[in-house]
């Protein structure tokens, strides 16, 4: 009885391989072949430009204050026109640990998470990524958004001509 | 005349079956274990000195680092200590609690498979570890799409959730659990009947129920020692009295036993989840308190009070009054349980981590002394620890 046990057992267990061998394997041939990952996934950073070209990031350090093991630095300036922007912007990817919380505080949608993941390194300095390295030419996951066309000072359109804005109040007209 | 002497060897930290950087000092006599002795900390990253310098916001991506098995259960804990602390553990709105059980059974399972994959592995049934881990692809892309990362998930929020459920994902999750029955047996089919198997780790690992509480193991390792204690039931959290389960317990106090209750957990889980996607309706998935939830991206980028309160929260955190919480939560390896002290800061003044593997790897002396060398594996395999949450 025992013998004839043992022996179901085993002839069970190379049934199920061998039936197995029939399946199509699940596996890729990477890196020949690349698994596209899905849209939330977070990896390699980025900052993206608004609809009309200009720089989505308003240096307001948000994203630095948010991250968890301080890997992003900058520092801010401002333009001619009274628009904020960073002189510099420097993410050290030997630091990051891909958590995503700077993409959730920032305001204006600037810093986000792309899904390319291959981004090994031979030297760990290669790996500290200037703002050349990570502005690109698109808006990113939310293509339409454009900050200053909701807050801040005019820089799109005249103080307080934003569709979603009153006009700013005339402080004389409160007095008394 | 032949002089016998203890010989004493080490096993790892670079070893395969020790499951990551543990070192084993074993002193032999012939091939029988004389004395094990566990030597941590190859992996120790400090995980609860740095949560001191935090807010409570971002210690919640270094959870997942502890038992990076099962990420979400480390995030589940942490959150609902963090929501006790604030007390607001009863505004949690309906939805997002079910996702939390959802995914917490649903990371059970993959916890469950990597174990045993790696059980069977160690013992030398390869095949099982690739099935497994084909199953276990399909719960990473499950993560994938919901947290945007296969392990370290950081999905959870303090009130609830970071993003709603991706359109679809409920009937993938579906379609998902209804082969899961079909895949257990095939690990089974492949195990269970199987000689070499059943002689590896039967009478292997012995433990009695009093001796397994005498040294605070929890989980699956405790419940095949015949100790009927889970605290999803007997501590319920996140809703989980709303659920119907059964909790597997079997006498056996052996390696066999422990195999079969979590082959019989993957099952019931899968009842949890078919559960949890029946109740899932829509509506709010973060819990109505501006002072410690983010508001929605949409209010942040379009009003001016959400982005002061984005900005506040943020900067700032938020401030839980001064005292002490614990909650412990049934991770697949055990109770894991997350203690803070709040001394009315934005940071948690100490944060103690109870974690399931560190506190079972001391039953593992007592289980391997006086058995054979061989047998140390298949413990140690199924003791199912993980290294990052024994070294934190
Ligand atoms: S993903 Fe996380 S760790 Fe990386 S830069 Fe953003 S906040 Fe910092
Ligand atoms: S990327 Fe966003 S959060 Fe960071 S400084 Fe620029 S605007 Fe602020």
């Amino acid at each position: 009885m025992n013998l004839i046990r043992g022996i179901k057992g085993t002839a069970q267990a190379y049934w199920i391989t061998l039936r197995t061998m029939f399946r199509k394997p699940v596996t890729i041939q990477y890196p020949e072949q690349k698994r596209q990952p899905f849209p939330r996934y977070r990896a390699r950073i980025v900052l993206t430009r608004d609809p009309d070209g200009g720089e989505r990031c308003v240096a307001c350090y948000l994203c630095s204050a948010a991250c968890p093991v301080d890997c992003i630095s900058m520092q801010a300036a401002e333009a001619k026109d009274g628009r904020r922007y960073a002189e510099w912007f420097r993410i050290n990817f030997t630091r990051c640990i891909f958590c995503g919380l700077c993409t959730e505080a920032c305001p204006t949608r600037a810093i986000q998470m792309t899904s390319d993941y291959e981004i090994c390194n031979r030297d760990p300095l290669d790996l500290v990524y200037e703002k050349t390295d990570l502005l690109i030419d698109d808006t990113g996951k939310d293509p339409d958004y454009n900050f200053y066309r909701h807050a801040g000072i005019g820089v799109v359109n005249p103080r307080g001509g934003n569709e979603d804005e009153k006009p700013p109040a005339d402080v004389r007209d409160l007095l008394p | 005349m032949a002089s016998t002497e203890v010989m004493t060897i080490n096993m790892g930290p670079q070893h395969p079956s020790t499951h990551g950087v543990l070192q084993l000092v074993l002193e032999l006599d012939g091939e029988t274990v004389v004395k094990a002795t566990p030597h941590i900390g190859f992996l120790h990253r400090g995980i609860e000195k740095l949560a001191e310098h935090r807010t409570y916001h971002q210690i919640l991506p270094l959870t997942d680092r502890l038992d990076y098995l099962a990420p979400m259960h480390n995030n589940l804990g942490y959150m609902l200590a963090v929501e006790k602390l604030l007390g607001i553990e009863d505004q949690i709105p309906e939805r997002a609690q079910v996702v939390r059980v959802l995914l917490a059974e649903l990371t059970r399972i993959k916890s469950h498979l990597v174990w045993i994959a790696c059980h069977a592995l160690d013992i030398g049934a390869m095949t099982v570890f690739i099935y497994a881990f084909r199953e276990r692809e399909h719960i990473m892309n499950i993560y994938e799409k919901i947290s945007g990362a296969r392990m370290t998930s950081n999905y959870f929020r303090v009130g609830g959730l970071s993003a709603d459920l991706p359109d679809g994902l409920e009937q993938e999750i579906r379609t998902f659990v209804d082969s899961m029955p079909g895949h257990i047996d095939t690990y089974e089919g492949l195990l269970t009947g199987n000689k070499i198997w059943q002689k590896r780790i039967q009478n292997v690992g012995v433990i009695s129920g009093e001796d397994a509480i005498d040294l605070g193991v929890s989980g699956p390792s405790l419940r095949g020692s015949g100790v009927d204690w889970d605290l999803r039931r007997d501590n319920p959290y996140s809703g989980y009295e709303n659920y119907d389960f059964q909790v597997c317990v079997d006498d056996g106090c052996d390696t066999w036993a422990r195999y079969k209750i979590r082959l019989l957990e993957m099952r019931e889980s899968c009842k949890i989840i078919y559960q949890a996607l029946d109740k899932l309706k829509p509506g709010p998935i973060l819990a109505d308190c501006p002072k410690v939830c983010l508001p929605p991206k949409k209010d942040v980028v379009d009003s001016i009070e959400g982005l002061i309160h984005h900005f506040k929260i943020i900067t700032e955190g938020f401030k839980p009054e001064k005292g002490e919480v614990y909650v412990g939560v049934e991770n697949p390896k055990g109770e894991v349980g997350f203690y803070l002290n709040s001394d009315g800061g934005p940071r948690p003044y100490r944060m103690k981590i109870r974690p399931a593997s560190f506190i079972n790897l001391q039953a593992l002396p007592k289980m391997v002394e006086g058995s054979m060398i061989a047998d140390v594996v298949a413990v140690i395999g199924t003791l199912d620890i993980v290294l990052g949450e024994i070294d934190r």
